[in-house]
């Protein structure tokens, strides 16, 4: 290639060598710290998650009943306690993280890749097709997207896989108007109309040159729906249609601990800190993202 | 006369309103030969805009022909159409809005020869940007630069750039100079009309300024309300404006000088009528000094009053 590195005077900064756009986007992810730690603060909950059975075991500490030793505050024996079961906390807490953060993690990922298709589809074209699909998606916003939820699971059966297909759909509508609104912004523009005018198909054209000026908002609404799915996730079981309620998992920790805040409030404290963590991870790598993509924000 | 690269046959651009059809672009009929330039002008919402998007189909037309190179543009499939893209291009006004911000300097330039598959190799397509961006005047230390990061001017270069990227043979320069400064504007119009020279394009220039059109234009063609009310040579027609509403636009042109006579000032007073479902007749009238009964009614044709001077007025020759 020939790029050297020139420098005039008084001139713009040197151009580095070029790397590829992924490598670009990488490096200025790294330079914001707080984004950084978001990374971390999720790889850390994974990782703890994942190795769960390094530090108890599934069926002993998170499953089986202890009458003997139920409602203990925290402590040696029990890091933070146990349930009035006398279930682990914390070992409930990190096979919890496995449901809570593969769910919630997938189910936004599904929401918003179907979200943006019809968004971006909607937006861009305008017209009938963005009529007859964005009242297709306003009949599911009508519909409380926990109602809708239920009304998926309960028609599919449960099962992780149902769960996740019932939050999905009901989180899609929401991400596809945003995503529409914001191709909406970007699509009269001349950049769009020049793409038209070199022969770009509409497909490229959407991808290419829309999405990712439209990407900020989706990001940010995505973080956002993190909470709310893992919340969601809890609320079916508490209907006892999202996963039994002795598999541990945040959401269903936190509702079940509700009776217990008065005199046990570490059993409400534990899996609400867990929560808290997973979301602020979330939000902080969702910022992080939106700015390395932009590179209006760089250095 | 050597035979013109585009011509318009009727050309007709109404867009549907509540209130009826909007007349953006009214029966049009241009020629351009190759290699010279046209230059359009006429206040803003008179169609210039429309009429240039209308050829590139852009925008579809209404009825009409668009005749490149002999070929209606307009019979022309998606696919068929794809092909021609490439010899027809256009420069945007905007300097801001008409590149991507997500893209480098050099995946702007380099996306248009990607899409049409006109070169392959990255190292080919590489060197192509580069002598690219040296034929508008751009160093190539700005090759991995984003837009927001250059000024007005250069960013309109790479706009230059990106349309030449593909060879064509003719572009549409939409007010391409409009949005920069006076002197960045002589900088961008004498890089085009070395471009011109240099690679025979052709070009239809579209304006609102009148100093600007009679330094580039061939020949000019005056709009008002989506019709052509005179089209003429250049010089023709800055020396002998016919109809009513290119003297008020010529008479507009700032002069600096002290002492001038203001008394030959024409100006027009009044706003532009409402181009939906216009009337049949001058739609000038309502604004001209010199209307008169048979202004309105009929349509007024466009007549021959010298060699290539088109006007569409009643008036005679004064």
């Amino acid at each position: 290639m020939e790029n050297t590195k020139t420098k005039e005077a008084g001139g713009m900064p040197a151009p580095t060598k070029k790397n590829s756009q992924l490598k670009t986007i990488g490096k200025r992810y790294l330079k914001n710290r707080l984004a950084v730690f978001g990374l971390v603060l999720f790889l850390v909950l994974i990782i703890l998650s994942l190795g769960a059975g390094l530090f108890a075991d599934y069926e002993a500490d998170a499953i089986t009943h202890n009458m003997q030793a139920r409602l203990q505050p925290p402590g040696a024996d029990h890091l933070f306690g146990t349930d009035r079961y006398g279930r682990d906390v914390f070992a409930r807490v990190l096979f919890g993280g496995r449901i809570s953060l593969l769910v919630g993690t997938l189910t936004i990922l599904i929401s918003l890749a179907g979200g943006s298709l019809i968004g971006a589809a909607a937006g861009y074209y305008g017209g009938k097709v963005d009529n007859i699909l964005m009242r297709i998606m306003d009949v599911f916003l009508a519909i409380p997207s926990i109602l809708l939820a239920i009304s998926i699971v309960a028609a599919l059966g449960n099962g992780m896989m149902n769960l996740m297909i019932a939050l999905s759909v009901s989180s899609v509508p929401r991400f596809a108007r945003i995503v529409r609104s914001s191709i909406l912004t970007v699509k009269g523009q001349d950049f769009v109309e020049a793409a038209r005018a070199y022969g770009c198909r509409n497909r490229k054209i959407i991808l290419y040159h829309i999405l990712p000026n439209a990407i900020g908002p989706i990001i940010v609404q995505a973080t956002l729906s993190m909470a709310n799915t893992i919340l969601m996730i809890s609320s079916l079981s508490f209907v006892g249609l999202g996963l039994p309620s002795s598999i541990p998992e945040w959401g269903s920790m936190l509702s079940e601990a509700k009776e217990f805040m008065r005199y046990d409030p570490y059993l409400i404290a534990f899996p609400g800190i867990a929560i808290v963590l997973a979301v602020m991870a979330f939000n902080l790598i969702g910022d992080g993202l939106r700015d390395a993509l932009d590179p209006k924000l760089r250095n | 006369m050597a035979t013109p690269i585009l011509e318009t046959r009727n050309l007709t651009k109404y867009f549907k309103t509540a209130r009826g059809n909007l007349h953006a672009v009214d029966d049009i009929n241009l020629s351009i030969e190759k290699g010279k330039t046209l230059g359009v002008v006429g206040e803003s919402g008179c169609g210039k805009s429309t009429l240039g998007r209308v050829i590139l189909r852009l925008i579809e037309a209404t009825g009409g022909e668009i005749l490149f190179e002999g070929k209606d543009l307009r019979t022309l499939n998606a696919r068929q159409m794809e092909g021609m893209r490439q010899q027809l291009q256009i420069i945007f006004q905007d300097p801001f809005s008409s590149l991507n911000p997500r893209l480098s300097v050099s995946e702007i330039i380099t996306d248009p020869i990607r899409t049409n598959k006109l070169l392959t190799g990255k190292a080919e397509i590489q060197e192509r940007v580069v002598e690219l961006m040296h034929t508008v005047g751009l160093s190539d230390r700005f090759i991995n630069a984003y837009p927001h990061e250059l000024d007005g001017g250069r960013r309109q270069r790479i706009g230059v750039a990106r349309a030449l990227a593909l060879n064509p043979k003719f572009i549409v320069c939409d007010e391409p100079v409009s949005a920069l400064d006076v002197s960045i504007q002589a900088q961008i119009l004498n890089l085009m009309m070395d471009l011109q020279e240099q690679r025979e394009l052709t070009y239809l220039f579209i304006t609102h300024d009148m100093s600007v059109v009679k330094h580039i234009s061939n020949q000019i063609m005056v709009m008002y309300m989506g019709q052509c009310v005179e089209v003429s040579p250049t010089e023709e027609l800055f020396e002998q404006p016919m109809h009513p509403y290119t003297q008020a636009l010529l008479s507009a042109i700032p002069v600096p000088k002290l002492q001038r006579d203001r008394k030959r000032r024409h100006l027009v007073r009044g706003e532009v009528t409402s181009p939906v479902n216009p009337l049949p007749g001058c739609r000038f009238a309502a604004r001209c000094p010199h209307a008169r009964p048979e202004c309105t009614g009929e349509v007024i044709p466009l007549t021959e009053r010298g060699p290539g001077h088109f006007v569409s007025c009643v008036l005679p020759v004064r």
